[in-house]
């Protein structure tokens, strides 16, 4: 699983931090939060291989919409994700700054 | 529209999934028909889970079974270029009529290469194959021969079928044999179908009971080794082809038919790469 911020498992895992959704609530969720437009096809891959992982589950429904929820091994992998790319975040934002260009010798 | 689509997914897959993907499919398109971005996703996405359903990509299957797909690759595309190989033969049958004798040396060394490789290449399928001998027998014997029914089915038609055939051909002169006579031109084509039916029944055969069969890790190593071998010997055998093609006089290789050949040789040494570096490093 990469750590791209358009990464579906990525951008699935946050979106159901804040509660569990449905397929179409999650793509709806994802696109307000990242722009990131996922197709069903997509987003249902990333679910397919989440929940073989353990890191997201479905919950019981009694219509075709079943929504799923984060689990807590789902939990520590996100937070594990997020750090590591708060930690990419902060390291680029100082490198940026060190390399600001400085004044043209006269 | 939207549940034919599913059927680019697998069975077990879409009996898990599938009404649920419906439902969000038909929400995302507004109820209305299926954009096409939409459409070309599902494809995508659906052969993507074939591939990692059936262990040729991702890791959701145990490794043995992503080492056993890679053969699994590796056996259809030996079959794909057999088909490809017997398409060479047929058209290369009167090479040196036509070619003028001083500017045979080339396409005849080529020639000679493609033949070697073919008959390495196919020492090396039956070692393959004579490897797994011991659990391939146990596998029989519990019932494992019920399987072999359609391709040995197909293949009693094709040989039945055969016979006529060639007694007819024997009645016919060339130009009836080549296009000439409708009615043995549509009895050819039956029988080239009945035979490659035949051959994609026993690749699909050997391909599902490889997956079944109880294999030692080190026979698992052997065997993707071979797979190996047979990938460099289809490798070689389209090099020689293209160089063999190029070599002759165009009147002994009309390049549109070449061309389906070459085409065909290149894929099947894609497909059976590809099933060989999967092989290698899962069985490793």
């Amino acid at each position: 699983m990469g750590m791209a911020t358009s990464d579906p498992p990525l951008l699935i895992l946050t979106s159901l931090a804040s509660g569990p959704k449905h397929g179409h609530a999650l793509m709806l969720d994802i696109e307000s939060f990242s722009s990131t437009r996922l197709g069903p096809g997509t987003l249902y891959g990333a679910i397919t291989r989440l929940e073989q992982r353990g890191l997201i589950e479905p919950l019981h429904s009694d219509d075709r919409r079943r929504p799923y929820r984060i689990t807590a091994a789902g939990s520590r992998f996100l937070d594990a994700a997020l750090a590591d790319l708060k930690r990419i975040v902060d390291e680029g934002t100082a490198r940026t700054r060190r390399a600001a260009p400085s004044p043209v010798p006269s | 529209m939207s549940r034919r689509l599913l059927l680019f997914y697998p069975r077990r897959w879409r009996e898990r999934y599938g009404d649920e993907l419906l439902a969000v499919v038909e929400a995302a398109s507004g109820g209305g028909r299926v954009p096409l971005r939409i459409r070309l996703d599902l494809i995508r996405a659906g052969l993507s889970q074939r591939l990692r359903s059936s262990g040729l990509a991702g890791d959701e299957v145990p490794r043995e079974a992503r080492a056993k797909a890679g053969l699994g690759l590796v056996l259809w595309a030996w079959a794909l270029f057999v088909l490809a190989g017997i398409g060479l033969q047929k058209t290369s049958e009167h090479w040196q009529a036509v070619t003028p004798h001083s500017e045979q040396a080339v396409p005849a060394a080529a020639f000679d290469g493609v033949v070697a490789a073919a008959v390495l290449g196919s020492a090396f399928v039956v070692l393959g194959v004579a490897l797994a001998a011991g659990p391939l027998r146990a596998f029989l014997r519990s019932g494992g021969w019920r399987r072999a029914r359609p391709a040995a089915l197909l293949t009693v038609v094709t040989a039945a079928a055969l016979v006529p055939v060639v007694a007819w051909a024997h009645h016919l002169n060339a130009a009836q044999r080549n296009g000439g006579d409708r009615l043995y031109e549509l009895a050819f084509v039956l029988l080239a179908a009945c035979a490659v039916a035949s051959l994609a029944a026993w690749t699909h055969l050997g391909a599902t009971t490889a997956r079944r069969l109880r294999l030692e890790p080190r026979t698992l190593r052997l065997e993707a080794r071979i797979a190996a071998v047979v990938t460099w010997t289809m490798a070689a055998m389209t090099c020689a082809t293209v160089i063999w093609w190029a070599s002759v006089a165009s009147a002994a290789a009309p390049a549109p038919r070449m061309a389906v050949v070459a085409l065909a040789m290149l894929c099947a040494t894609g497909l059976a790469s590809a099933g060989t570096v999967r092989a290698l490093r899962e069985a490793d």
